[in-house]
């Protein structure tokens, strides 16, 4: 096979198949190219691979995936039409309208007490070397038909949980976002559009550190917030 | 065979796709039937054969508590090659992470066993890819299977546009020094 690494314009040969060459820099190869039989089949070469690999068949499965999807789909118990356990058999009263306002307020009451009192005063434990977000995603509706008692119930589960985290130095942050506003922002409208169109909104985050995403997923899996019909988007952060 | 036709048209995608983020499976099979084969054949060449299967389930149970995500303005398999996309590169880094030997790099100075022989530049070119050091086979992959920009594949790498490209250049290098030594003609 030739080697054209003694030739300097063969490191720009991938750009040009490209397209991305600054147009002096794309007439300079193009001069090269007419005196070099070398990178002209090196052009053709590349641009052959790309349309072989695009025309790449389909790789199906051996085997039916589908049964162990539903299975993994039921145990989760994660579908939307469903709500939380404790909301079987609860029927919605008139004042629904007021329970979800109550949610909304003790929801607050969380946020605004309980996590602030658990933001970490200690240094993070041993072997975080990452941070990682979760993010609290819940369906449209999340914990609006539950009363009272069952709302203090479950913020007592995510205050002793996020206060569990920092004493362990994991927690670095943890809040509550607002119920019910926000705005989805998109590059072709010209208007922003109400947030969570489709029946689902994020409802807060923590801010934790963990060794990787094995002790990071450990973590997450231990949130009250699984169990009580939301699921949660672990992302490490980028470090720069 | 090319690649599939695509899930049908737009119109009767976004009541499947409704019924299934309200929690019909059956909607939801469906959508995966008309999909997995184009999901599993990312999954295979991102993560490798061993593990596609378990990757492309992974994928399509996020793709079932995500659904209400999807605002219907693209067609779902868009949404769900995104979605797939974003899923399985996570699983490899969670395994190169880990130290996952299986994730492991080749070297391709050092490589000598050659494949068992194949019939054909596809064939060929779905050996060679599985023996691309990983950077490189996911930015080829992503550029030029899955038709991504540099921009967008550096975003979801977590790389500079930069290293997308020398990536996709590597790549293109070993694919054609190893192709051309099996007497196989891109």
């Amino acid at each position: 096979m030739n080697d054209s690494r003694s030739d300097p314009f063969a490191e720009r040969l991938s750009e040009y198949v490209d397209g991305e060459l600054a147009s002096r820099e794309r007439e300079e190869l193009e001069r090269h190219l007419e005196g070099c039989a070398d990178c002209r089949a090196i052009v053709a070469d590349f641009r052959s691979l790309g349309s072989a690999a695009r025309a790449l068949p389909s790789l199906g499965p051996a085997r039916d995936l589908w049964p162990a999807i539903e299975r993994g789909i039921e145990s989760a118990s994660i579908g939307r039409s469903r709500g939380p356990w404790f909301m079987a058999g609860v029927r919605l009263w008139p004042g629904v309208a007021v329970a979800a306002a109550l949610a909304l307020f003790l929801l607050g009451l969380w946020a605004g007490a309980n996590l602030r009192e658990t933001q970490p005063s200690t240094a993070p434990g041993p072997g975080a070397s990452a941070r990682f977000v979760l993010f609290l995603h819940e369906p449209s509706g999340h914990l609006a038909s539950a009363t009272p008692e069952e709302m203090e119930r479950i913020i007592g589960e995510y205050s002793a949980w996020a206060r569990a985290q920092r004493d362990a130095g994991a927690l670095e942050l943890g809040e509550k976002l607002a119920d019910g506003e926000g705005f989805d922002l998109f590059a072709e409208d010209t208007e922003p559009r109400s947030a969570s169109v489709w029946g689902e909104a994020l409802g807060g985050l923590f801010l934790v550190r963990a060794a990787d995403y094995d002790a990071a997923l450990a973590i997450a899996r231990s949130c009250p917030h699984l169990k009580y019909g939301g699921w949660i988007e672990l992302r490490r952060i980028q470090e720069t | 065979m090319s690649n599939p036709e695509p899930m049908d048209a737009h119109a009767e995608t976004q009541p499947v796709a409704r019924r299934a983020a309200a929690g019909d499976a059956e909607a939801f099979e469906r959508l995966y039937r008309s999909t997995v084969a184009r999901v599993h054949g990312l999954a295979r060449r991102l993560v490798g054969q061993r593990d596609a299967d378990e990757a492309t389930q992974e994928v399509y149970l996020r793709a079932w508590r995500k659904l209400g995500t999807f605002r219907g303005e693209s067609e779902f398999a868009t949404w769900l090659q995104r979605l797939a996309t974003r899923a399985l590169l996570t699983r490899r880094a969670r395994a190169r992470t880990r130290g996952d030997a299986r994730e492991g790099e080749l070297d391709p100075d050092v490589h000598a066993a050659p494949s068992p022989p194949a019939s054909g530049l596809a064939e060929e070119l779905e050996l060679a890819l599985e023996r691309l050091p990983s950077g490189a086979r996911e930015v080829f992959v992503l550029h030029e299977v899955e038709g991504l920009a540099h921009a967008e594949i550096a975003q979801r790498l977590g790389v500079t546009i930069g290293t997308s490209k020398s990536q996709l250049s590597y790549a293109r290098k070993l694919l054609r020094s190893w192709l051309l030594a099996r007497g196989e003609r891109p």
